[in-house]
């Protein structure tokens, strides 16, 4: 059984490299048989991989121990759920689950291209084969997730309890995923430099990709909040950690490119621009695996720390540098016609968007590798921490949120007094009021002010947009008002999907700004029927009840709570201890409204005194980043949503690239049976 | 793309600002990240910088008032794990043994000689051997190297060591005698550490190859 594991994996890898040699010779020789039987052994690879992780997973269900994988990360009192979630719980698994996304990915690039010609796909599926061979070198000789253990334990070592929870079992596979789909479009940029096809080709077809590479990202990022916020138990949901940086940064990344990529598509310029934003994308995800792996910085995330950094950094070299190597062969020929007019026009607003974001990305990425910068540059380790994040993207952001207003309803080229007056006079007026009125109900933080404004004027803008088309549609094709919007919608889905994803945004900042200003915190012990005030919250301490699985322990105390005397029931925040890991954790009780979210840290209970410490967090308005979060997903799946007339405008620029090719081969590869 | 002079102005704007953000809040938000030995050896220059200090927590030193939330311990530092014969704390510099001298059995330091104390480190802790002159000769040493020895780590009284003082913030739950911890807080001028904050890093836990 676990034989077939590691057979698969070894015979993935000589399927890897046989797919790097096949497209690269077939692409060049123009021998469509091999591109052929190269998407066939990358098939077999995908399938090789899987069946890896098929192992490895049976080996979870069954506890068998005789795994070192398995007997390090899991136990026979794990829940069964938990056993699952065990796979990428701990270094060689969660690095076979990265390459199985990559290995299925790559399948799927290959059968979705499977018609396209030779001139750039086989190239995209020789980069990524050249990834997955990465990848599969890591398990097959430094980490292999098959390695046996002699004589084998009775007992497992159980998964580490923080990660027994659901966000855990969902919130990796989300940023995995999301981290290796940056690679598609990252292989079409490679394949683009190499074949030189420069134009917006690679972006077109990998426009979908860069959007399902968004959304896991969020979500991952999203997932990984909450996870925090309902774990870790310090009342907080992001804390500027290397790790959650490193998860960051690429999202970033990927969201200055989803924008700028509009302006090539539209306007043919940025085109280094956009090659270098991808690059740089791809390469923070492999920057995000080395800090999570390395542990030369280090965090509260790092689960799977290893040997396994400079590896990871070695990789990530020789990408930058070959990278940059064939961007700078090609710069010459990447030269735009069209060129910027004016300060105050779309092309102009898209591309400070993009300064900004990339900005916030550098200032983050400098925050986190300052530790390590400054102990070789001074031979002093300082590090920052949240205050040195916070006062720098503070204001970046704000002026994201600005910008996000602007960029959607600003003429292309340049901007006219009328045209400003016509979009802006509306939102901006609006803005105005939304802050004054604020202020004038005693916010006093400019910072919120300036939030609260221009949250409204984005809003606004938004909400433009939608009653012209709206209003557009119900004039000339007569239609009902939700017919209308629903028809709006579902036939321009990139636009207003992504207008969608901007109120989301929109209630994710507002949910940030309010519960980093104005979360209040009580921390106090208390004995039996004392009770806590945390705004108009009464908590009254009864006692606390303790049970038992055979997997964990767990005692709860019991909470009564009311508001402004009106009684809302009980609360049980729980303090565990679990058996194999002889490690304490704790559960919070929370109650989470629209309004605020009252949070219950179960801190202590001192055996001597009998007083149990609580301590209690009302964070307003935190409702919203998560359901800004929901709304964000759901205008990516909007703006992803297929496309019948895009699909036949894509299929008929391959053909006549096709035919320009030269009508013969393009027929035979066509007929190529496979 | 042929860019106009003043957007490459106007982009550059833009950065000049970014990096200008950055600069000033490392300049207002950095703290030093030290160990220890570290904080030991520049105590007097440290007084009232914020500092993270990353250390274990003394056995048998821990006192907990859960009623006022007020948490004491003594911090150590954490025995390196390089391999250096260092378990009371001192890094010793390579190559250097571990020695008794004159019977007496001298702490896992490095052994140092007024003749070669030139080479040593200031935040390092070192076992002195030679015989003690008069203060005339010890006015004149060798090379013109000079050693101040502070008691608080000399090498009868072990290694060096804070007291840490944390109010208002509850128990981590992975608290512990022996556990890594790593303080947030400011040297005061008694010496102690007033901590503002006290995490609880996740030692060898999580790497199985350390597990008993």
């Amino acid at each position: 059984m676990v034989f077939i594991g590691s057979f698969a994996l070894a015979l993935a890898l000589v399927l890897a490299l046989y797919v790097v040699g096949a497209s690269l010779v077939g692409a060049r020789r123009r021998l469509p048989a091999l591109v052929d039987s190269a998407n066939h052994a990358l098939w077999a690879m995908a399938g090789m991989v899987g069946a890896a992780a098929g192992v490895l997973l049976t080996g979870l269900l069954t506890s068998d121990f005789s795994i070192k994988y398995v007997a390090e990360h899991s136990s026979t009192t794990l829940p069964t759920f938990y056993k699952v979630t065990a796979l990428w719980g701990g270094q060689g698994g969660s690095l076979l689950l990265w390459t199985f996304l990559l290995a299925v990915f790559a399948a799927v690039v290959a059968w979705q291209n499977r018609h396209t010609g030779l001139e750039l796909t086989p190239y995209a599926l020789m980069t990524l084969a050249l990834v997955a061979t990465f990848f599969l070198v890591m398990l097959n000789f430094i980490t292999p997730p098959f390695a046996r253990v002699f004589p084998h334990p009775a007992e497992g070592g159980d998964l580490n309890p923080l990660l027994q929870n659901y966000w855990m079992a969902i919130h990796p596979p989300s940023l995995y995923t999301g981290y290796v789909s940056t690679t598609v479009p990252f292989a079409f940029a490679v394949a683009a430099l190499i074949s030189g096809r420069l134009d917006d080709a690679w972006i077109r077809r990998t426009r979908r990709w860069a959007l399902f590479s968004w959304f896991f990202l969020s979500l991952g990022n999203l997932f990984g909040a909450r996870w925090a916020y309902e774990v870790l138990g310090w009342g907080g949901y992001w804390a500027w950690d290397p790790v959650e940086n490193a998860a960051f940064m690429p999202w970033l990344m990927m969201t200055a490119y989803l924008h700028s990529v509009m302006i090539q598509e539209r306007k043919d310029m940025l085109k280094v621009w956009n090659l270098a934003l991808i690059g740089l994308a791809f390469a923070l995800t492999l920057f995000g695996t080395f800090i999570t792996r390395s542990g030369v910085i280090s965090s509260v995330h790092s689960f799977t720390q290893s040997g396994l950094g400079p590896y990871f950094s070695g990789f990530l070299g020789l990408v930058v540098v070959s990278y940059s190597g064939l961007l700078l062969y090609r710069v010459g020929r990447l030269r735009s016609a069209a060129e910027l007019e004016s300060f105050v026009s779309r092309e102009a607003a898209f591309l400070f968007n993009n300064l900004v974001l990339v900005g916030i990305a550098f200032a983050i990425f400098w925050g986190t590798i300052f530790p390590i910068i400054s102990e070789a540059v001074r031979g002093v380790k300082i590090t920052v921490g949240p205050p040195f994040f916070n006062r720098v993207n503070a204001p970046l952001a704000l002026a994201l949120l600005f910008l996000m207003g602007v960029g959607p309803l600003i003429a292309w080229r340049r901007a006219t007094i009328r045209n400003l007056a016509l979009n802006f006079s509306l939102p901006a007026a609006l803005g105005a009021a939304v802050g004054g009125g604020a202020a004038l109900l005693g916010v006093t933080q400019w910072y919120v002010l300036a939030t609260l404004s221009l949250a409204a004027f984005v809003l606004a803008t938004v909400m433009l947009e939608f009653s012209r088309g709206v209003n557009a549609r119900r004039r000339t094709v007569n239609e009902a008002l939700p017919r209308a919007l629903s028809n709006l919608v579902a036939k321009n889905n990139r636009r207003y999907g992504g207008y969608i994803v901007h109120v989301g945004v929109v209630m994710a900042f507002v949910g940030i700004v309010a519960s980093s200003f104005f979360k209040v915190e009580v921390k106090r012990s208390l004995g039996p029927n004392q009770s806590l005030d945390i705004g108009d919250y009464q908590l009254k301490y009864l006692g606390v009840s303790a049970d038992e699985t055979f997997h964990l322990e767990r005692v709860n105390a019991r909470l009564e709570l009311s508001r402004a005397g009106r009684p809302l029931g009980m609360l049980e925040p729980g303090r565990l201890f679990y058996k194999l890991q002889q490690q304490p954790a704790t559960q919070i009780a929370l109650r989470s409204t629209p309004g605020a979210d009252l949070y219950v840290v179960f801190a202590g209970l001192d055996p001597k005194t009998g007083l149990a410490t609580f301590q209690v967090f009302l964070t307003p308005l935190v409702f919203w980043l998560w359901a800004g979060g929901v709304v964000m997903a759901l205008g990516t799946v909007i703006a992803m949503w297929p496309d019948v007339r895009e699909r036949e405008a894509i299929a008929r620029a391959w053909e006549r690239q096709a035919m320009g090719l030269g009508a013969g081969e393009s027929a035979g590869f066509e007929g190529e049976p496979f | 793309m042929r860019v106009k002079p003043r957007f490459l102005i106007g982009g550059g704007l833009i950065a000049a600002a970014i990096i200008y953000l950055i600069a000033t809040a490392i300049r207002n938000t950095a703290e030093y990240y030290l160990t220890v030995p570290e904080v030991a050896a520049a105590a007097d220059t440290l007084k009232g910088q914020p500092l993270r200090i990353a250390g274990r927590v003394k056995p048998a030193s821990v006192s907990w008032d859960p009623s006022t939330l007020r948490l004491v311990f003594t911090i150590v530092p954490i025995p390196s794990a390089s391999g250096a014969p260092s378990a009371d704390g001192a890094k010793s510099h390579a190559g250097t043994a571990a020695a008794s001298v004159d019977g007496v059995e001298a702490p896992k330091a490095a052994l140092r000689q007024p003749a070669n104390l030139a080479r040593t480190r200031g935040d390092r802790v070192y076992a002195l051997a030679g015989e003690v002159k008069t203060l005339l000769d010890q006015t004149q040493p060798p090379n013109g190297a000079s050693i101040g020895i502070d008691p608080k780590y000399g090498p009868n009284t072990g290694p060096p060591s804070f007291v840490v003082i944390c109010v208002g913030q509850p128990k981590p739950d992975m608290f512990a005698e022996n556990r890594d911890v790593i303080v947030e807080g400011k040297l005061t001028s008694s010496g102690t550490v007033a901590a503002e904050q006290v995490l609880t890093s996740c030692p060898s836990k999580y790497t199985p190859e350390s597990k008993k």
